[in-house]
């Protein structure tokens, strides 16, 4: 049997960031005590580059890193042990753990880890550093919008019908300011354990964790007619049907923003375990309680409104954005492994969880005056108390393997997994606005209700293996899945996979295996009947992770041992998935009783046509050999290369869109007659070659080299029905003939492309004396058709883009330690 | 297939199963196994090399706790009795190949990955072994010394800084995928491989810490837990739904980038729109007498995308967050 090089092979493909990681893992196979003390030097300055370290500024960073380790004597009779590591300590990625117990008595630990995430360090935003939406500098002059309809917006077109290059208000873009988003947790705890008996033990835990920062985001203000974006109308004078120059058929903006973060996240865990050689059980409970300490984000509105009712200065209003809920829950688990026989042994596992949520609900607008009336005011509200939300799941879990003879060994297993969102369904009214004239509120009023999502899984396994003959196992395995899942609707789906394997030693040095799965889910669903829905809107289609679906996969690997110094290995796998398979829910004429009779034929021919949309199909594909060559006892090297591609097909029904939605939800169109290919097709295409080599050379006794270079290439392409002609009904849904048309163009690809080269050497000019020494180069090149859109973020009239630049970057890094062995 | 049948039926095999199991398995009456009489001391005669004096320093050396080898059969309580071993030692010193330990954990010729398993069992069964029987690691004939290092002062398959390489030399998809645009800072050493698997089994799909996915993420990414007011059902089935935990060309891990993945449910209406390169700049595109899309259908192929109105994709807390944009 071919035994992988495991560990040097492992050791020698590391690639870790400079500057002190790689240099501490350098040698973690001997451990012994030791500190390393020294610098680095960065070239450039780089969030992308220190994400996940703080190096994100070029100049000079710290070193520092510990590894004691230690025990009492193997044969002194005492069990003490101790430990204590620390890494980066330069470094915003600082972590610090330290132990100590008595083996087979009782023991302790400690921790500490840092993890930044530097985002965006050019992230466009309105709002000052507060948090809170208030806007930096002062707020927009909004008596300029009312007073020169011209001063909204510039044009470049002059063509009537559509302008479409606009600029965000000049009074709003000098609003904006620069900012870097970034977040740090920070996360302590510690350990016990205690060994009561020869059979029992206890253990528990505790961890907290501090998240702090900012990050991107954007918040949406909407709902009111605003004066600034005139999307589709001429401002210097030519007005069309629905549009004029003192309003705009706008009625929504988009200003991204930088989200608070300030959470607090803890867990407590207490466990009771039983083992003995035939009977082994654990019982566990656990609570993890989450804090947001900010309720929301409480964005001024810059847009200035038609009738502008604000309270704040210059008539603006403000949003009520809410931030991610406070949530806690309990968590008892139990697991039971019994040795029923020397060649049976069963298992049984259950779980119960009991997730909560009752923040308080943000609410609908913080715009003290929206104009609603009292009445109105308590129409829009919702037990602002809070949402009481809960959600219980129950895990259940028996699965036995067993070994009747000795070359067959047969596993089996049955979970119930169930998931049930206990929370009350609300209604409430709802009006998607911050501020509107009291003239219309009443009717923008719709009745809103929150769907709690509950679902409940069964799954049957069964595996059965037989060794042929020595070295060689074949074997074959069934299993079925059933998912009840109701979210103001119910939907069921039944899953059959067979599967087989084969996995042999063909020879003293070759061993491979081989595997095939064949899955078919079938998909059902019960209709949601909504009148309002059904005439303007077709929402039927059963989401692609719910549908009927077929898959296949193929995985096979291979390794062979040419010589006592080269070993060979290759692996692939394929995954083909097809969705959708017909369901016959609802045919015209055909009977079936889902399918609503109330609807007309032409509808039920809508819905029946809305089948199969989405996701089609997908499938994946990964290759790739590895190598490991040792040739002499000094030198040994890696090499691996990974292909992988995903493939992914949509097809849409395509949407007509009536830009003059100010008129009825009968506006949107799905003008199925008046084109002939009322699909258009998505298919992306994601290709990644990962390449990795890494050598190790003991030049000499005291010096010691370690080279690693890897490099990934990622191109995703996009064929977006590429020459197909799309339609559009500009201002009026009554047109005979669509008055826009234009040919669909092709997407440019995004790729990116990560070189990393990493150079170390360690000069031992002492038995426990040595210097390290390092270089990494590290290229990152992307390309991607969002930094063509406009960099400024100032070229829409109605949004404010993040504005990020590429994140590209190269940058040397070159450092040094003194190691100290004790 | 009927649940109840299927549970029935695996009952019933499973009753079939034991009788058999009992029948054939018959145990042996525990043979007098010849363990050495100087325990490691005889060992240790030849095996004084490096790798001891390391193993020495671990915890499975350590004599004063009665659970360790050290304190039972030393080396043979792991690699089995050998007295043949022990006989033929002399052989080595004349140059030539002596008879194997009764188990043999690697080297050209390893016992099975069932036989070096059980030898770890026999202390390493409880806690997150209790379902190794049934992990996709055993499926495999995975062995313990697969993974662990024992004859080391530390494993290092338990340090962060070296376990993600371990799992690499089987894994070659995830370890290409660490190299991605966006992943989980695995190879800056934050997250490592057990944070959410738990490779020696689980009751849970793809050997989970937790026994579902969206828990996994929770531990970290508590603010997505909910359940909120409005739900966005992909997000409370699974966070798989979207994401690919290991490594995407995407942002954020999204395993297709916005709007398409929106549009692989949301094919219909408003977001039904071919969004192709004629949203991009220049936005005067003019084609049979007409101009250009307005430019805010541009803002889909922003970083942002969808979300640049439809923010709070995971779910909202807000009465007024219908279309999870508050």
């Amino acid at each position: 049997m071919i035994v992988r090089k495991t560990l040097r092979a492992v050791l020698l493909t590391s690639s870790c960031l400079l500057p002190v990681a790689a240099f501490a893992a350098e040698d973690a196979v001997s451990l012994d005590n030791q500190i390393d003390v020294g610098a680095t030097y960065q070239s450039k300055n780089s969030f992308r580059a220190g994400r996940y370290t703080g190096a994100v500024d070029h100049g000079g960073y710290s070193i520092g890193d510990f590894s004691i380790l230690g025990r009492d004597a193997w044969d002194s009779g005492n069990t003490r042990y101790w430990e204590a590591t620390g890494a980066n300590l330069g470094l915003e990625s600082r972590s610090f753990s330290a132990r100590y117990g008595n083996l087979g008595k009782w023991g302790v630990s400690v921790f500490y880890d840092g993890i930044p995430y530097y985002d965006s360090e050019s992230f466009h935003t309105i709002y000052d550093s507060s948090g809170k939406g208030a806007i930096a500098g002062g707020v927009p002059n909004t008596a300029l919008f009312t007073s020169d309809p011209n001063y909204r917006v510039s044009t470049t077109g002059t063509t009537a019908g559509l302008n479409n290059a606009y600029t965000l208000a000049p009074d709003i873009a000098g609003l904006v300011n620069t900012v870097g988003t970034k977040t740090k947790r920070d996360k302590v705890g510690g350990t016990f354990k205690y060994q009561i008996d020869e059979v029992w033990s206890a253990e528990g835990g505790i961890t907290h964790e501090h998240k702090e920062g900012t990050r991107e985001n954007a918040l949406m203000f909407g709902g009111a007619t605003h004066l600034n974006t005139l999307r589709y109308c001429n401002p210097t004078g030519t007005t069309l049907t629905g549009c004029s120059n003192a309003t705009s058929s706008s009625t929504a903006d988009s200003l991204s923003f930088a989200q608070p973060v300030n959470y607090d996240n803890e867990r407590y865990d207490a466990r009771l375990l039983y083992t003995t050689p035939r009977l082994q059980g654990e019982l566990s409970y656990s609570f993890m309680n989450f804090t947001n300490n900010n309720l929301s984000f409480n964005g001024v509105d810059p847009f200035p409104y038609v009738g502008q009712i604000g309270t704040l200065p210059n008539g603006l209003v403000q949003a009520a954005y809410s931030l991610p809920p406070s949530s806690s829950e309990h968590q008892i688990r139990g697991s039971v492994g019994y040795n029923l026989l020397p060649s049976t042994r069963i298992n049984a596992n259950v779980a119960y969880e009991y997730l909560m949520q009752n923040d308080a609900l943000a609410p609908s607008s913080n715009n003290a005056a929206p104009g609603y009336t009292a009445a109105e005011q308590a129409q829009l509200a919702m037990n602002p108390g809070g949402l009481n939300g809960k959600q219980q799941n129950i895990f259940a879990q028996v699965g036995f393997h067993s070994k009747p003879i000795a070359k067959l060994d047969v596993k089996g297993s049955f979970t119930y997994d169930d998931r049930d969102d206990k929370t009350r369904v609300n209604s409430w009214n709802f009006a998607a606005r911050d501020a509107t004239s009291p003239a219309t509120a009443t009717t923008l009023l719709t009745t809103a209700n929150n769907n709690p999502l509950s679902f409940t899984t069964a799954t049957g396994k069964l595996d059965a293996g037989y060794q042929l003959w020595h070295g060689t196992k074949f074997t074959v395995g069934y299993q079925y899945q059933q998912k009840d899942a109701s979210s103001g609707y119910y939907r069921q789906s039944s899953e059959n996979a067979f599967s087989a394997k084969l996995k042999s030693e063909i020879t003293n040095d070759l061993e491979g295996a081989l595997s095939y799965k064949h899955a078919m889910r079938y998909a059902s669903s019960a209709w949601f009947v909504n009148t309002a829905e059904a005439s303007s809107n077709v929402n039927s289609t059963i989401p692609y992770f719910q549908s009927g679906r077929v898959r296949d996969e193929v995985k096979g690997d291979m390794n062979w041992e040419a010589t006592h110094a080269l070993t060979l290995g290759w692996n692939g796998k394929f995954t083909s998935d097809h969705y959708h398979l017909p369901v016959n829910w609802c045919t015209p004429g055909g009977g079936q009783t889902v399918c609503p009779s109330s609807l007309s034929p032409a509808t039920q021919a809508l819905y029946q046509l809305a089948q199969g949309t989405g996701l089609s199909n997908s499938h994946d594909i990964i290759v790739g050999p590895d190598v490991n060559f040792t040739p002499t006892k000094d030198i040994s090297a890696h090499l691996f290369y990974s292909y992988q591609k995903i493939f992914r097909d949509t097809k849409d029904v395509s949407a007509l869109w009536n830009l003059a939605s100010s008129a009825t939800t009968n506006a949107r169109n799905l003008a199925f007659g008046t084109s002939s290919t009322p699909y258009f097709q998505n298919q992306l295409t994601d290709e990644t070659h990962t390449v990795g080599a890494s050598g190790t050379w003991q030049a000499s006794p005291k010096l010691k080299f370690t080279g690693t270079y890897n490099f990934s290439y990622g191109d995703t392409t996009f064929n977006v029905s590429d020459g197909m002609a799309q339609a559009y009904f500009l201002f009026s849904p009554t047109l005979a003939t669509p008055n826009l048309n234009y040919s669909i163009v092709a997407l440019p690809d995004v790729k990116s492309q990560l070189h990393t080269l990493t150079l170390q050497g360690e000069y031992a000019f002492k038995p426990n004396m040595s210097v390290l020494f390092g270089y990494q180069y590290e290229r990152f090149i992307y390309s991607d058709m969002a930094y063509t859109i406009p960099v400024t973020g100032y070229d829409f009239g109605n949004a404010l883009t993040p504005g990020q630049v590429n994140p590209s970057y190269s940058v040397h890094m070159v450092g040094g330690s003194f190691r100290v062995k004790f | 297939m009927h649940i109840k049948t299927m549970v029935t039926g695996l009952a019933a095999g499973l009753a079939l199963l034991f009788c058999a199991g009992a029948w054939a398995s018959e145990t042996p009456a525990a043979a007098t196994a010849a363990y050495a009489a100087k325990g490691e001391q005889t060992c240790l005669k030849c095996h004084d090399d490096e790798k001891m004096a390391s193993f020495l320093k671990g915890q499975h050396a350590v004599k004063g706790d009665s659970r360790t080898p050290f304190a039972n059969h030393g080396c043979e309580s792991c690699h089995g009795a050998s007295p043949e071993h022990i006989a033929s030692a002399n052989k080595a010193k004349k140059g030539e190949k002596p008879v194997a330990p009764a188990v043999v954990f690697n080297g050209e010729h390893p016992s099975s990955a069932e036989a070096r398993t059980e030898v770890c069992l026999t202390c390493h069964q409880g806690r997150s072994r209790i379902n190794w029987t049934l992990s996709e690691h055993s499926n495999n004939d995975v062995a313990c010394n697969n993974c662990h290092t024992v004859h080391e002062i530390k494993d290092p398959v338990l340090s962060k800084a070296t376990q993600p390489e371990k799992c690499f030399t089987c894994h070659a998809e995830q370890r290409a995928q660490s190299f991605q645009y966006s992943h989980h800072p695995i190879r800056e050493g934050k997250v490592v491989c057990s944070d959410c698997h738990t490779p020696h089994g689980s009751p849970a799909e793809k050997q989970l810490k937790e026994w579902n996915e969206n828990q996994v993420c929770y531990n970290c990414h508590a603010d997505k837990r909910g359940p909120f007011l409005i739900n966005h059902e992909p997000v409370r089935e699974s966070c798989m739904n979207c994401h690919t935990p290991h490594g995407s060309n995407q942002p954020r891990l999204l395993t297709e980038r916005m709007p398409f993945l929106c549009q692989n449910c949301h094919d219909q209406g408003h977001p039904a729109t071919p969004f192709s390169g004629r949203q991009l700049p220049p936005m005067n595109q003019a084609v049979s007498g007409a101009t250009a899309l307005p430019s805010d259908y541009a803002l889909t192929h922003s970083l942002q995308s969808c979300m640049s109105c439809h923010s709070e994709i995971h779910g909202s807390n807000s009465p007024a967050g219908l279309n999870l944009t508050r």
